[in-house]
């Protein structure tokens, strides 16, 4: 399968480079390794993360595509859909098979015809749109749903920490 | 990068290679499976209609059983192969790299000459390219899009259609995720039963027809990826009827009395031109059977026929009676077949000599012919001859010269 994902994987990259959606950017760390990525996203306008630049960890797996790849915040992330440890649990990178939250129906889950590109536009959409059903951060999730100005707050303090200001 | 690249055989290619313009990429795009973004190795079809490499699908159908862009329910005994496919992408490969330098060097002069004037699929391009940036139009995303919502149909109407005809096709399998799909693409029409507003005009073999059209209408709808409305089936099929009218007025026109009208005449003079040959026939054979006929009885019949030749019509017929006229008619059916025969194999000179030789003698009268039918008057001449002995072959000659001499006796 390592042929089939390195090619894809390729063809992908090219097309990324090629043909980027707006504020997102992403690519192999290092030509030695085609399966792991770094990805820059940028905060959606109108959201509290508008004007931070969120770098992430793309891992691919050598079963790729069938299998969908992980991905991680490097930086800090305070929402409700990625773990502390900045891992995103959003239903797209999830395999249909595995359901621990029972919530996500199958036709949102991972498929062998997703792609990267699918991915972070889904993360770009989830930064503008948290999903509170399915919690990762328990924390972000219990003060975005009771308090939304300290969840902006805290948000936006966290876009000056990742730009260093 | 090369070192990557070892397990290929085939030199990598993507849709980019295309001059930015979308068609062709997406052109590109179709002929790729979109689980390894490749060109089609052998493509196989799911349940749903969609199409992959045989190695994807079944990888894909192992893990998970369902299509990757539906997520249709499909096992690995369901997956089809797709021959005419395969045909097309092997001939895509084939072209592909003349027609990329073509379209290249097109786009280019295309470029070239920009500044003169404004093309419009420059602008068209830069639209799309907008609108790629709004929403990105990535492989997978258009396939599913313009896959998964034909099928609306019959998942709607199945109840009703399994209800009245079983005849009409309803949508291959999955019908869950098609059912929930055609609530986008509502069509009025299928709430109403499938043969609602079928003309119900005449004979029972005419609507039987009338309703096999609409069915094999109906069936290929169910398949279109735009599907017709009920209303505009009922159109095609007003089409239909009509011209089911004018093939019947065509034909009724064409029917054998209107064709007899119109060749009337040209008929008639067929007709006179095939009596005047039967005469000449009927003449010529009398001729060559009475000049053998007597010993074969076929002495009356010969020169009899009911249609009348001239000749016939110069014989003495008086005072035969009616049985002996029956008698002779019936000897003419039987003459009539052997008279031609003989007529037939001779040379015409051998013909004419027999007539010749048949007008010049009069008639003589039959002496054991006669015996059956005492009283009665010969109303034919009778000659001699042995016709029925040989009619054809090297005796003829001999047969008819002794015929010749016979009657002149």
């Amino acid at each position: 399968m390592a042929s089939t994902a390195l090619k894809r994987l390729m063809t992908e990259y090219k097309e990324l480079t090629l043909n980027a959606p707006e504020g997102i950017t992403a690519g192999p760390i290092s030509e030695d390794s085609f399966f792991e990525w770094e990805a820059l996203i940028a905060g959606p306008e109108g959201t509290p993360y508008e004007g931070g630049i969120f770098p992430a960890l793309l891992r691919f797996p050598t079963d790729y595509p069938l299998s969908p790849p992980t991905m991680k915040f490097t930086c800090e992330m305070f929402h409700p859909n990625v773990y502390p440890d900045g891992l995103v649990c959003i239903s797209i990178l999830h395999p249909p098979g595995d359901d621990p939250n029972m919530y996500e129906s199958s036709s949102e889950r991972w498929s062998p015809v997703q792609s990267v590109e699918k991915i972070l536009l889904s993360v770009v959409s989830m930064l503008a749109e948290p999903n509170d059903e399915s919690g990762a951060n328990i924390e972000a999730c219990k003060i975005w749903r009771t308090d939304r100005e300290g969840f902006n707050k805290i948000v936006k303090d966290n876009v000056k920490k990742t730009l260093g200001l | 990068m090369s070192f990557l690249l070892k397990e290929d055989t085939q030199p990598m290619t993507d849709p980019s290679d295309w001059p930015p313009h979308p068609e062709y990429r997406q052109l590109d795009l179709l002929f790729r499976c979109s689980v390894c973004f490749e060109f089609f190795q052998t493509p196989m079809m799911a349940k749903c209609g969609h199409v992959f490499c045989a190695n994807c699908i079944n990888a894909c159908i192992i893990r998970d059983p369902g299509c990757p862009l539906c997520r249709t329910t499909c096992s690995l005994d369901d997956l089809r192969k797709d021959i005419v496919l395969q045909d097309i992408v092997n001939q895509y490969i084939m072209i592909r790299p003349e027609l990329l330098k073509i379209v290249t060097e097109y786009s280019m002069l295309k470029n070239a000459n920009k500044s003169e004037m404004v093309h419009p699929v420059e602008l068209g391009k830069s639209i799309t390219i907008a609108e790629a940036s709004n929403s990105p139009l990535s492989p997978p995303t258009s396939l599913t899009v313009s896959t998964s919502l034909p099928p609306s149909i019959s998942s709607e109407s199945s109840p009703e259609v399994e209800y009245l005809f079983t005849v009409f096709r309803d949508v291959a399998p999955p019908l869950e995720n098609k059912a929930v799909l055609s609530t986008s693409t509502h069509h009025q029409t299928h709430h109403q039963t499938p043969q609602e507003g079928l003309s119900t005009i005449g004979s029972k073999a005419e609507m039987i027809k009338r309703h096999a059209e609409y069915v094999n209408l109906y069936n290929a709808n169910v398949d279109a990826t735009n599907p017709k409305s009920h209303r505009e089936l009922l159109s095609d099929m007003r089409i239909w009827e009509t011209a089911q009218r004018n093939n019947k007025k065509r034909n009724t026109n064409s029917s054998v009395q209107h064709h007899l009208n119109k060749y009337q005449d040209q008929f008639n003079e067929l007709i006179s031109k095939a009596r005047q040959n039967l005469g000449q026939i009927q003449s010529l054979s009398s001729s060559v059977s009475t000049t053998y006929s007597s010993r074969n009885d076929y002495s009356q019949s010969s020169s009899l026929s009911a249609l009348g030749s001239r000749q016939f019509s110069n014989q003495p017929q008086i005072g035969t009676s009616l049985r002996e006229r029956i008698y002779n008619l019936s000897k003419i059916i039987n003459g009539q077949k052997q008279s031609v025969v003989a007529s037939s194999s001779l040379s015409p000179q051998e013909q004419s000599f027999l007539s010749l030789s048949a007008s010049s003698s009069s008639p003589p009268r039959s002496t054991n012919n006669m015996k059956s039918q005492p009283g009665s008057r010969v109303s034919t001449p009778q000659y001699h001859g042995n016709v029925a002995a040989s009619p054809r072959g090297p005796n003829n000659r001999m047969a008819s010269s002794a015929s010749s001499s016979s009657p002149i006796k």
